[in-house]
């Protein structure tokens, strides 16, 4: 027994969720569990946005203190994967991600995930990612990159 | 999941609360049960199932102790604003595109369990925690 933790997806004009997913592989559409070849990304291009959540279910009283990083995977050159966490849920779309940062390349020293804590099953606020490349970007795969979530749980 | 820590409150009037009711870890006393008898915690305990070790907070002597060894001693007296601190960590990774990684919102790098209390004292907040892993590898803060 616990808080059970899954990734979520929203896609969509009406914003479609879908719960579980497989992966996050950024492309060239708007989809869950997409496959990188059938939507590459043109150098010099953005991926379409990842619109991820969590979702917390079963028993738990609180999950707080979330961070999000990646921790792992060297860009190459011209490479950039922006992050935003926001309350609002905007569809996915090619444009250069509204507010996103570099996402974090260590741990953050703060929570950078809202909300600040969810006491009963539900989602944490959108997670919003987006792959961005330059004209110097060198064709074929980028390196496999790994992601770390941290949270508190009581 | 089950936890190598296991948590049991004990109250002023005697009564204790046992984080999980059976072994198998199904029927789970959620901590918001402590939280709402904060005021009568006298003792929390966590107990790691795998190594017997045993971590215990003494809400009414300000006391961390590892076993029968007292760690942190703040010889608490008239403290009644004491509040327990106790939550699990927990951190997972995943790759972007491995799908197995992202099942059960991905792979648990690690779970510790933060344990300790702190109390307001001339305006100032006064903390003492412990970090235990699951391996009884601890850092004092």
């Amino acid at each position: 027994m616990s808080a059970t933790h899954v990734w979520s997806e929203s896609n969509g004009t009406g914003e479609v969720v879908t719960d579980s997913i497989t992966n996050i592989n950024f492309g060239s559409t708007d989809a869950p569990n997409l496959v990188p070849a059938n939507f590459t990304i043109v150098a010099g291009e953005n991926s379409f946005h990842k619109c991820i959540r969590c979702k917390f279910s079963g028993t738990f009283t609180s999950i707080s203190n979330m961070k999000f990083w990646k921790s792992l995977g060297a860009y190459i050159t011209g490479e950039a994967i922006k992050f935003i966490c926001e309350a609002s849920y905007s569809q996915p779309a090619e444009t250069s991600l509204s507010g996103g940062a570099d996402i974090p390349v260590s741990e953050p020293g703060s929570a950078n995930i809202t909300p600040v804590s969810i006491v009963a099953p539900g989602y944490t606020d959108y997670i919003k990612l987006q792959e961005q490349t330059t004209g110097s970007t060198p064709a074929g795969n980028v390196n496999t990159k790994t992601f770390t979530f941290k949270y508190d749980e009581t | 999941m089950k936890f190598n820590l296991i948590w049991k409150a004990i109250f002023n009037d005697g009564t204790e609360l046992n984080q999980f009711d059976d072994k198998e870890q199904k029927n789970e006393n959620l901590f918001r049960k402590v939280l709402e008898r904060q005021d009568q915690l006298k003792e929390f305990c966590l107990f790691n199932i795998i190594t017997g070790k045993k971590y215990r907070v003494d809400l009414s002597l300000g006391i961390i102790s590892i076993g029968n060894k007292e760690i942190e001693k703040d010889q608490l007296k008239d403290k009644p604003n004491i509040r327990l601190i106790y939550f699990r960590r927990i951190e997972k990774e995943f790759q972007l595109t491995k799908d197995i990684d992202l099942r059960n919102g991905g792979k648990i790098k690690s779970i510790s369990y933060f344990l300790g209390y702190q109390y307001t004292e001339n305006n100032t907040n006064h903390k003492s925690l412990i970090q235990i892993f699951d391996n009884d590898e601890i850092i004092i803060y």
